[in-house]
């Protein structure tokens, strides 16, 4: 108790002294300067003509760079790039590399702040990690939503390893394109832990699973609590995208008396040395479901519902 | 209705100037595979042994309007299209149809007829043990969804946003029926139907111009199923058994979420929720036990408090985080939120003479427990930069959670984390990070140290237990010429569990990944990867019966405790390993530009898990089988697999408009597991036979496809 005192006390000691640094920042500024679209297509006629074909060139739309400076409503004013002959990066603003991820950014965000979808970047892990837009959208060469890449080989471009374990055997069917990481994540920012789509993991799998939500009469606690308890949602080795192989994810947790504490060897299964002379129910097929088909929950009646059997 | 509507309107955007673009694709493909149609079409509809696929893509454009329409795998059982549209400005639409398929098992066989249905019959006295006669079918699921979302811009900052799916899912699962309580009683595996609809609905109204953004939102889902309950002969005796299946279910949230800037570089932000989840079932109020005898609950000495069971549970969460940036070289994140989940279900209790493990006692009582479990989380991340473009981000995060279970009701984290990058040169970005989880738990209480003869006293639960765990991360990334670039990233993950005795004690994963890409002129360019994942998991366990009575593993093994045969108690391990690793080259070959490229792939992914076993008892070695021991008792094919696939792809483009592609693919999938080698549908004996169906097994395959397709944009 006296450790959650303390450490509330800390947070709402520095949840002040941020709002009070917080009123003494000041605003950005104009510039002037401006070309024109017709003095950018002059040299960049590809770049126009994807600036042309985009969103971005609707006046429908209220402030959009249409309605605004048209390209250097982006690259800011551009008298200064013409005037020194061109040339990337020179007298004006191209989203190079060694630019901050906040300077990039802070150009898509003049506008697109403003929207739901962007309304939370500012807490987002992404800005922690210095990811800018420009890492995974492009105006010009984008493709469904500017992405660089498809849906989910914009992200697999950094998460490797989130990749390598859709390639495992029991995946949800991202690679197949019926799922994608923003089915589940908002890379743009989210109050939940891994920016996910909603409060808490099991509220997410619910969405698609709606037979696993109960409430049920008979529940599995650990179940209830995080469905990452016993599943890796990005892919798994193991059927049913499980962590652990059944009977061993089952005995990590139920070490009671009988079969839950007896070790399930090769010599219980159908293969040799045995050669199925004496197989357990425990180990053979789906092994702790065959019996315990219930885990996610029940309402099955007294002892068979307890025990999860029906 | 409103589909037509929406093409008609777009149809008359048609008159006015913009541009329209189309796409239309067809390919042929022949499949020839060898083993599981079913794993190697996992989420394909290539059962056919091939097929004509189509795609088509249309959209027009002017300055006001705005339609597609998107069609892929026409008449698949993958197929899906897609409408966009709207006006510029004021609002905009998407409606889609869209089915997902997942083959689990091809030829799985039954002796019950009525497959698909929930009344499963056997014809005779008994299921027969001759597989040959028994029915075929598949398990797999297929998910059809329909929906769309609307929006409204008009009101400009303030928008409206409302969309809504239904999801028919049907198809058949295996369900596992077991005759009694008795270990290990026996069972049968039986194919259970799906008729599942989920209907989703989502609205939000919300504004949305600086400095505020705030929305109000509210979402409802509706889950029902067509068969609550499983009924199906007894396999020991004619008589109907029953097993319960997923019951309806509803769920609505109401949310507010808010993000208000005090500042150009502070923001304070707020998420407000409050959710309820409920579903109702009639109970079964009979069984049979042991798969004869048939028992009703609702009838003298037995009793059933109630015959529905309403299940009801109320979830709010609360989250504050406030971010700034208040001098330059700092980035802070402040956050507190709270999470609590209150289980308001019926407490239903029974009174059931017959459980066989007390067939003695004068009655046995049975309550359901609800649990319930409340989270507090607050932290803060600090994140500085410092000279020369090194950036260290520091964070601190403490977790307190409460939960109504008696092993382990409490527990309380303390979570810390450091990570340095540097961008100094645009060609180069390593990374190292590090990460400390300290885990304190509550418990047990007396009730857990009363259940299960006292061995909660040693057993801790993974999920909850006491645990340290130290996380290593180290990464570059390298970009050395415009046209290479090279990574490399490794992590290290060490749990303990140290005040576990009983159960997992440590839990080791190293995970290395090297990735590469590399233009060559004009002519060709390679991309190359190569992933490990290596983990190592120890347990350590006690086997005893309810006849020794024995838990404590500090107590010696022995057998036959007061000379009373099969009353043992032992200490065993088992080791885990689970070793992976996959590699993969992609290589494009310009061999005239622009107009005829040939396209390699190959990926190969290899899984070896072994189960490293280890019994302290030489006379539960002897007990097992006289040949055992210690070192021929483990699993080496512990989900192991090895799967390969090879892709060569001629793409010729005929002009600008029209791509034509050949090619073929290769693909081998070889799978080995303890649980399914040498699968056998019956076995058993005496009055313990058990009957599996086939879900699962058998998945290896080899598999050619030959494919042409061709495109026509315009």
């Amino acid at each position: 108790m006296r450790k959650v005192v303390l450490v509330l006390t800390v947070f709402v000691v520095v949840s002040l002294l941020l709002l009070s640094a917080a009123f003494m920042q000041k605003g950005a500024e104009a510039n002037p300067g401006y070309v024109g679209v017709n003095t950018c297509k002059g040299c960049h006629e590809d770049k126009y003509d994807s600036y042309a074909k985009s969103i971005h060139s609707k006046k429908a739309i209220p402030n959009s760079p249409a309605n605004g400076e048209g390209c250097e409503s982006c690259h800011g004013e551009g008298s200064a790039h013409v005037e020194k002959g061109g040339g990337r990066g020179t007298g004006i603003f191209n989203f190079n590399p060694m630019l901050s991820a906040k300077e990039k950014s802070a150009k898509c965000l003049a506008c697109h702040e403003d929207t739901k979808y962007l309304a939370f970047w500012n807490m987002s892990k992404h800005k922690a990690e210095d990811v800018s837009c420009d890492n995974c959208h492009s105006i010009h060469s984008g493709g469904d939503k500017f992405l660089i890449a498809g849906k989910s080989e914009t992200c697999y471009r950094c998460h490797k390893d989130i990749k390598a374990m859709g390639n495992k055997q029991s995946h949800h069917p991202i690679k197949e394109g019926k799922v994608s990481c923003t089915d589940c994540h908002d890379p743009h920012g989210e109050f939940s832990r891994a920016m996910i789509k909603a409060d808490s993991v099991n509220e997410l799998c619910y969405k698609c699973h709606a037979e696993k939500r109960g409430p049920f009469m008979w529940e599995h606690p650990p179940v209830e609590e995080n469905c990452l308890n016993c599943h890796n949602p990005h892919g798994s080795n193991h059927d049913r995208l499980l962590v652990m192989k059944t009977p061993q994810l089952c005995q990590q947790c139920h070490d009671g008396a009988y079969h839950p504490g007896t070790p399930y060897t090769q010599f219980q299964s159908f293969a040799p040395p045995a050669k199925g002379t004496n197989p357990a129910a425990q180990l053979v097929g789906r092994a702790c479901l065959n019996c315990h088909n219930d885990v996610h929950g029940t309402n099955g009646p007294s002892a068979y519902g307890q025990r999860f059997l029906k | 209705m409103l589909i037509l509507l929406l093409l008609v309107w777009g149809m008359n955007a048609f008159a006015a100037d913009g541009s329209t673009e189309g796409e239309i694709g067809a390919a042929g493909v022949v499949t020839d595979v060898n083993g599981s149609k079913a794993k190697f079409s996992e989420y394909s509809d290539e059962t056919r042994g091939g097929g004509i696929y189509s795609d088509v893509k249309l959209s027009y454009d002017n300055d006001d309007y705005f339609l597609k329409f998107k069609a892929t795998d026409i008449g698949y059982a993958t197929q899906d299209y897609r409408l966009d549209g709207g006006i510029y400005g004021k609002f905009k639409y998407d409606l889609f149809y869209n089915e997902i398929i997942h083959n689990i098992t091809e030829g799985a066989i039954s002796p019950y007829s009525g497959i698909g249905s929930n009344v499963l019959t056997y014809p005779g006295a008994s299921p027969s043990q001759n597989s040959a006669t028994w029915n075929g079918f598949d398990y797999g699921i297929k998910r059809k969804q329909t929906g769309g979302d609307f929006r409204i811009d008009l009101l400009n900052p303030f928008y409206v946003d409302f969309s809504a799916q239904s999801e028919h899912r049907n198809g058949i699962l295996p369900v596992g029926a077991n005759t009694g309580m008795n270990s290990p009683g026996n069972f049968i595996e039986l194919p259970a139907p799906i008729e599942y609809i989920t209907n989703n609905v989502r609205g939000e109204i919300g504004y949305a111009a600086k400095p505020v953004f705030a929305s109000l939102n509210i979402f409802y889902s509706d889950f029902t199923n067509d068969n609550p309950v499983l009924y199906y002969e007894s396999i020991k005796s004619t008589q109907t058994d029953s097993t319960t299946l997923p019951p309806n279910n509803d769920y609505w949230r109401f949310g507010f979420k808010s993000s208000v800037q005090l500042s150009p570089n502070t923001r304070v932000n707020v998420n407000l929720s409050n959710a309820r989840a409920e579903s109702n079932f009639d109970l079964l109020t009979s069984y049979l036990l042991t798969g004869t005898t048939a028992v009703n609950l609702q009838q003298s000495p037995n009793s059933l408090s109630s015959s529905t069971f309403n299940g009801r549970k109320d979830i709010q969460n609360y989250s504050f985080v406030l971010t700034s940036n208040p001098v330059s070289f700092l980035d802070a994140r402040v956050f507190a939120t709270y999470y609590r989940t209150k289980n308001n279900s019926d407490q239903i209790t029974a009174v059931d003479v017959n459980n066989t493990t007390t067939a003695s006692a004068p009655g046995f009582l049975f309550t359901n427990d609800l649990f319930d479990y409340s989270r507090g989380t607050v932290g803060v991340d600090l994140g500085f930069r410092l000279p020369d473009r090194f950036y260290l981000d520091t964070a601190y995060h403490y977790t307190d959670l409460d939960r109504a279970r008696s092993d382990i009701p409490g527990t309380n984290d303390d979570v810390y984390s450091a990570e340095l990058r540097w961008s100094g040169l645009d060609f180069l970005m390593p990374k190292i990070s590090y990460q400390r989880l300290q885990r304190g738990s509550t418990g047990p209480t007396a009730a857990a140290l009363a259940d299960n003869f006292g061995v909660d006293e040693w057993l801790r639960t993974f999920d909850a237990a006491s645990q340290t765990a130290d996380t290593y991360k180290v990464s570059v990334d390298f970009f050395p010429l415009d046209n290479l670039d090279l990574g490399i990233a490794y992590k290290y993950k060490n749990a303990k569990y140290p005040n576990t005795v009983l159960g997992m004690l440590n839990r080791k994963t190293n995970e290395l990944d090297v990735y590469g890409g590399y233009a060559i002129g004009s002519f060709a360019r390679v991309d190359a990867y190569f992933d490990l994942e290596d983990t190592n998991t120890y347990s350590f366990l006690r086997y005893f019966n309810s006849t020794s009575k024995d838990p404590n593993p500090y107590n010696p093994s022995y057998v036959n405790l007061n000379g009373v045969s099969g009353d043992t108690a032992y200490n065993w391990d088992m080791t885990l390993k689970d070793n992976t690793y996959e590699y993969g080259v992609d290589l494009e070959l310009y061999l005239i530009p622009k107009k005829l490229t040939l396209k390699l792939q190959y990926d190969y992914v290899n899984s070896d898990g072994n189960d490293d076993l280890t019994i302290f008892s030489q006379a539960a070695l002897t007990a097992l089988n006289p040949a055992a021991n210690n070192s021929n008792i483990d699993t080496p094919d512990y989900d192991d697999y090895k799967k390969s696939a090879f892709t060569f792809t001629f793409i010729y483009a005929i002009s600008k408009s029209f791509i034509m592609t050949a090619g073929a693919s290769f693909e081998e999938y070889k799978y080995s597991d303890v649980s399914l080698n040498d699968y056998q549908y019956v076995f058993g004996s005496g009055t313990s036979i058990n009957y599996l169906s086939g879900a699962y097994a058998n998945p290896s395959y080899n598999a050619s496809v030959v494919f042409l397709t061709t495109a026509y944009k315009f």
